[in-house]
């Protein structure tokens, strides 16, 4: 039953036990990465016309420290968002208190170890002096 | 295709006894076309009445008021009563017992499950104070917000064609949910908070998914989505 006593790991299950804020937060991420997307987009196709991205433009591109906060903030948003569209497949369809536990650890894990990822590329990513040949 | 008065139509119908039969099977039944505006129900009821004594459905108002008789008519879920056999325009009508309920006999399901969960909303009026006159009166404008929310008659096709209803059995399920709105929503009800707060629940209005199955399953044209939407963002605004 719905109002049944929740046990150990639902009390431990993500930033809110009713479900209630990955559900708002869900949209809200939503809304922001469709604005990132259309604005990375834009930026990629037609704020320099003529421009080919290619390994050199987008190393000119992620040296400064702009870019690098815009590059953070879109993976954080879409792997938040990724990782809790999972959790909401596990809250429907996954019932036993141990494949729950497994399965949301397992995404904790992979949703971690790529935002490590992320940061350890943005983050010290430098031009070296004179620009990348080849 | 058309139906004249002495055509005959096919209700291909699945047979199911929990005491006897270890798997569902169909059985054909040849139907009268008799007088036009006939209904499904007509149909079983000639079944029972003049072919197959052993034919188990629940009916009772015959007038879409009583909710017995959900039931899937060629993949749709609805009432067999409001139902007419002319409108499903194929000579081959099959009928299943409605999704996602355990089935008793036939086209009768065990739906203990779903009015325990109709019961867990409180689907009454909560009174903290006492009235101010002899009644409740409540404003034109109030009464027509309940417009489209109150007509459930319980017949759990919108529920049974939830598939968020059939992964989690704990989901209290569209048909609660709208029943839930029906007193939330009401300006004479002093009950929102301890109702919100059942509803506010993994198991309550989070899982619906706007996959809006229920609207077409619904016999009285209710749009339960919107209820479920109308109490999320109540307890949204609520709380943040």
């Amino acid at each position: 039953m719905a109002t049944a006593i929740r046990g150990f790991i639902d009390r431990y299950n993500g930033s809110g036990k009713t479900g209630a804020f990955n559900w708002f937060f869900q949209r809200i991420s939503g809304v922001i990465l469709l604005v990132l997307i259309v604005g990375h987009f834009y930026i990629e196709h037609f704020y320099a016309p003529g421009t080919i991205p290619t390994y050199n433009v987008v190393a000119g591109r992620l040296a400064s420290l702009g870019w690098k906060l815009f590059d953070l903030t879109f993976v954080i948003f879409a792997l938040w968002h990724g990782i809790n569209g999972i959790f909401e497949f596990i809250d429907d369809y996954v019932h036993s208190n141990g494949w729950r536990l497994f399965l949301r650890a397992l995404f904790w894990f992979v949703g971690i170890l790529y935002l490590v990822l992320a940061l350890l590329t943005i983050l010290p990513f430098s031009v070296p002096q004179g620009g990348i040949n080849g | 295709m058309s139906l004249a008065v002495g055509d005959k139509i096919i209700f291909k119908i699945q047979r199911f006894s929990s005491d006897a039969d270890k798997k569902e099977h169909y059985e054909d039944y040849e139907v009268e076309y008799r007088k036009d505006g006939m209904m499904i129900l007509d149909g079983l009821n000639q079944i029972r009445w003049e072919q197959d004594g052993t034919l188990s459905y629940r009916r009772s108002c015959r007038e879409g008021v009583c909710g017995s008789d959900g039931m899937n008519i060629n993949g749709i879920n609805m009432v067999s009563c409001m139902t007419h056999i002319s409108d499903l325009k194929s000579s081959v009508i099959t009928i299943r017992p409605l999704p996602g309920f355990p089935i008793v006999k036939d086209l009768v399901c065990d739906m203990t499950d779903f009015f325990n969960k109709y019961y867990v909303v409180k689907p009454y009026l909560i009174e903290k104070t006492p009235p101010p006159g002899e009644e409740r009166l409540q404003s034109i404008e109030d009464r027509n917000k309940l417009n489209g929310i109150y007509e459930c008659i319980l017949c759990a096709c919108c529920s049974s064609s939830c598939p968020s209803y059939w992964a989690d059995p704990d989901y209290l399920g569209p048909s609660a949910l709208i029943n839930a709105a029906r007193f939330v929503l009401d300006s004479r009800d002093e009950g929102k908070d301890e109702r919100l707060d059942i509803l506010n629940d993994k198991h309550g209005v989070w899982r619906c998914h706007t996959i809006m199955n229920c609207i077409p399953a619904c016999p009285k044209e209710l749009n339960p989505t919107k209820a479920i939407a109308e109490l999320q963002q109540t307890i949204v605004s609520r709380k943040y």
